[in-house]
């Protein structure tokens, strides 16, 4: 069993925080597990998912299905 | 008890740079974190690959470098190390009875163990029967253990990296050793790979520490190069209690922007002008 725990992605709607994107960041960790772990069974998520838990960030977290 | 664990340090003749970095001054970053902000630690336990080439000045050189601590320092081989040059700059440094640089001593309670992990020549580890021996027996008359080690013992699913672990023909001893002690060993920490890596192996928590300079790129399909880069460094503070092991990651040569919040609700509301 193989899976991917990402946690405090601390997205936000638009704009940066403390100078960074965090939804571009959460994008490349994203690739990156497509990438080099396309095998992995899950990735979990453990909170921090949003900084400011506004509904409109949420959308903006990058989605992956898997078959 | 309160551990500092620095490993893979790669000291040069004094002025040669090694991968495009002065390994003297990364090192002597560390231990000036060690002065500046932990003093009370008990052990500054440095896991091998002292040297990149194992030459009688580099050992110099980390003899020099070890001064004004706050606690007594343990030195471990790696496959960097030379053994003899190595035992001519620490004349009086403990080893077994078979000349290999295994020691150990009893704080608070818990044996700590420092091994041997070296051959000549070779990258990978090894651990062969008379080894195993002087392990057995220091396990064998204490109640808890905690082993440092320069070599992972297990491999990692990373198949080049996993080509210099401990070699396949020394690990079944070594396994099976780990499970007949498994309820009094509570750690196996080492260096060797450059990053840090974290598990259980026979029942064991692990952990590996960052090298002082570059660090490694895991790789789950390369099968013949080792990939890194200069990526920032770390040490690990190992902090030992009744109720368990705590172990912090110290980015020592972090000098960049520090942001401050306090913990409250309200400290983290969301300004008018977010940005």
């Amino acid at each position: 069993m193989k899976f991917i725990p990402l946690a405090d992605t601390h997205v936000v709607g638009a704009g940066l925080l403390y100078g960074q994107d965090p939804a571009k960041r959460l994008s490349r960790a994203v690739a990156t597990t497509n990438a080099e772990n396309g095998d992995a069974h899950f990735v979990i998520v453990t909170g921090g998912m949003t900084y400011w838990a506004m509904q409109r960030p949420l959308r903006g977290l990058p989605a992956r299905s898997r078959s | 008890m309160k551990f500092v664990h620095i490993s893979d340090i790669h000291l040069t003749c004094p002025g040669e740079r090694m991968a495009g970095l002065d390994p003297h001054r990364r090192f002597a970053q560390a231990l000036d974190e060690v002065r500046g902000k932990h003093q009370d630690a008990d052990r500054i336990i440095i896991t091998g690959d002292l040297t990149h080439w194992g030459e009688p000045d580099a050992y110099a050189a980390l003899n020099d470098a070890l001064v004004d601590l706050p606690c007594p320092v343990r030195l471990l081989v790696g496959n960097h190390d030379n053994r003899a040059n190595f035992l001519s700059a620490f004349p009086d440094h403990p080893r077994d009875e078979h000349g290999y640089i295994n020691y150990a001593e009893d704080l608070d309670g818990t044996r700590l163990i420092y091994l041997d992990t070296t051959a000549p020549r070779t990258h990978a580890g090894h651990f062969g029967v008379d080894r195993i021996q002087w392990l057995e027996a220091q396990l064998q008359d204490c109640t808890h253990a905690r082993l440092f080690m320069h070599h992972n013992v297990m491999t990692l699913s990373q198949p080049a990296e996993d080509k210099i672990a401990l070699v396949s023909a020394d690990r079944p001893a070594f396994a099976d050793l780990l499970k007949r002690h498994q309820s009094k060993i509570d750690y196996l920490h080492f260096g060797h790979i450059h990053a840090i890596c974290t598990g259980t192996y026979c029942g064991i928590p692990f952990a590996s520490v960052r090298s002082t300079g570059n660090q490694s790129l895991p790789d789950f399909t390369e099968t013949e190069l080792l990939h890194g880069g200069p990526l920032a460094p770390s040490f690990a503070l190992i902090e030992v209690g009744g109720d368990g092991t705590v172990i912090h990651d110290i980015p020592f040569t972090w000098d960049g922007p520090v942001f401050s919040s306090g913990t409250g609700w309200d400290d983290w509301a969301k300004p008018v002008a977010a940005e």
